[in-house]
């Protein structure tokens, strides 16, 4: 008599023994996503509040690639700074739109406080695992706002060495944006016409690519610590330009009103500007606790070298429990097409701006991160952390009245976190 | 400061190259951690970056795309 034997491959017989002996079977095979949930609401005072939601699923697949999916969502909404400079006596600018106008007290860091804006982005990686030595990955993205979209691309290779001790790696990618602001796009150093009145228009909407390539490496150190360092190339070209911005024109010719406001004109930046940056990051457990350091050097074609250093250390509080501190320290310098105004007396220059983005300027951060390990690889953290940025609010150029005003208002927020990740 | 930069990043790859060690494949269970992973919060740092892109003239370094905003 013959008895039905169910039918078990030597590979699936194995492997199954292998996982209920790890005691991950179960856990393996009905949840292969895992979640990551992130939301951040920073507080600028007297500026901006902005949100972000994000959510991040990655599930490794059977031959050993895997592949992540993210969707993320960002909402802004305050005052955001025009570029134009604050001054002795109110004043009034015309909406984006050409139709309405708001105004600005005296003395006040002239901002549009109707700004509001939201973007949703999505995007994709897989990683492909080609050896137990070779990985390629695919990402690309996709992001829209009711004024810009962004469509990018990118590939990557990473390569073991030595024992899987140092990992080479390298990739490119590509990025094509459309530019397509309220009103169409502003003609450069043209001036601010009064609302209702056609304002000056070179098109509705204009293009801008970015391309750029790394190189690095990630290597071990001993049995407790790892580093990384990346060379990065990228070359922007196209509409550079922010379409919202203006900058004062300010009288340096008549001693009476030395200072004062004349005109508004939109700003101009170069449609070129190359990139490269250098990184290094460091990472070493002292019995538990982690220290996180990375280092940064940037420097560009428009002259804006910065510094970054950024410093976590993550204290186990016990087995579950962790604390977080953060520092970080920025730095940059003025990119040579930054002007916190024009003087009227002086010609009209190729390129200016008075984006303070594109100031010299310091930037700190300091919080903390607190976190919990749960049960099966779920973990939940809070953080809280402080910024802020400070630059030159009394140049030695400004003239006349902009001696009393702030022309670099310290910008200080308060930022929030909240993350959640678990098996799926 | 160009120089500079180059300078601490060299100072620094040196300093930990010279320090390597052998790792077996069995002394790895500590740098296996998900908290010993570059990139680890990745979330946290994604959002992060969207942050900094948006209030500051550089950015780059961790990722392999841009921003991806108009950031105004």
């Amino acid at each position: 008599m013959n008895k039905s034997v169910p039918h078990l491959s030597l590979k699936s017989a194995l492997s199954t023994a292998c996982c209920c002996l790890l005691g991950t079977c179960a856990h393996a095979e009905s949840k292969p996503w895992f979640i990551d949930l992130g939301a951040m609401n920073y507080i600028e005072q007297d500026r901006n509040t902005g949100i972000q939601l994000l959510v991040n699923a990655r599930r490794e697949l059977d031959d050993g690639d895997a592949l992540s999916l993210q969707l993320d969502f960002d909402v802004i909404t305050g005052a955001t700074p025009n570029g134009a400079s604050a001054s002795n006596v109110p004043q009034s600018f015309t909406m984006a739109s050409g139709i309405g106008e708001y105004q600005v007290d005296a003395n006040e860091l002239p901002a549009d406080d109707s700004h509001m804006d939201s973007r949703m982005g999505f995007s994709l990686l897989y990683e492909s695992t080609m050896s137990g030595n070779f990985q390629l990955n695919y990402a690309s993205h996709i992001s829209m706002e009711f004024d810009y979209l962004s469509l990018g691309a990118g590939m990557e290779f990473l390569q073991n060495l030595n024992q899987h001790t140092t990992t080479l790696l390298g990739g490119f990618n590509f990025e094509y944006n459309r530019v397509h602001p309220v009103g169409g796009i502003p003609t450069a150093f043209a001036s601010m016409e009064p609302p209702g009145v056609l304002q000056p228009r070179s098109a509705t909407s204009l293009a801008r690519r970015q391309s750029g390539a790394h190189i690095g490496f990630n290597q071990i150190i001993d049995k407790n610590s790892l580093m990384q360092i990346k060379y990065a190339w990228a070359n922007a070209s196209g509409y550079l330009s922010d379409p919202y911005k203006i900058l004062s024109v300010v009288d340096d010719i008549n001693n009476t009103q030395l200072g004062s406001t004349l005109d508004y004109i939109y700003e101009g930046r170069p449609d070129q500007r190359e990139i490269q940056n250098i990184f290094f990051a460091y990472k070493r457990n002292f019995q538990g606790d982690v220290i996180d350091f990375s280092y940064r050097y940037y420097w560009d074609e428009w002259e804006i070298n910065s510094n970054t250093v950024d410093v976590k250390y993550r204290y186990k509080l016990n087995h579950q429990y962790y604390l977080q501190p953060h520092f970080r320290w920025y730095e940059q310098s003025a990119a040579y097409l930054y002007q916190h105004s024009l003087n009227v007396s002086e010609p009209t220059p190729d390129y200016a701006s008075a984006d303070f983005r594109l100031a010299a300027f310091d930037a700190y951060t300091l919080g903390f991160r607190y976190g919990k390990s749960l049960a099966d690889g779920r973990e939940h953290s809070i953080g809280l952390e402080y910024y802020t940025q400070r630059g030159d609010s009394h140049p030695n150029s400004a003239v006349g009245l902009q001696k009393d005003q702030d022309l670099f208002p310290t910008l200080n927020t308060l930022v929030i976190t909240w993350n959640y990740s678990y098996n799926w | 400061m160009l120089k500079m930069g180059f300078n601490v990043i060299i100072f620094i790859m040196f300093f930990s190259l010279g320090a390597c060690a052998s790792v077996e494949p069995w002394q790895k269970d500590v740098l296996s951690r998900k908290s010993m992973q570059f990139n680890s919060e990745k979330v946290n740092s994604a959002m992060d970056t969207h942050f900094y892109y948006s209030k500051e003239g550089s950015s780059g370094g961790q990722g392999f795309s841009g921003g991806g905003c108009g950031c105004n």
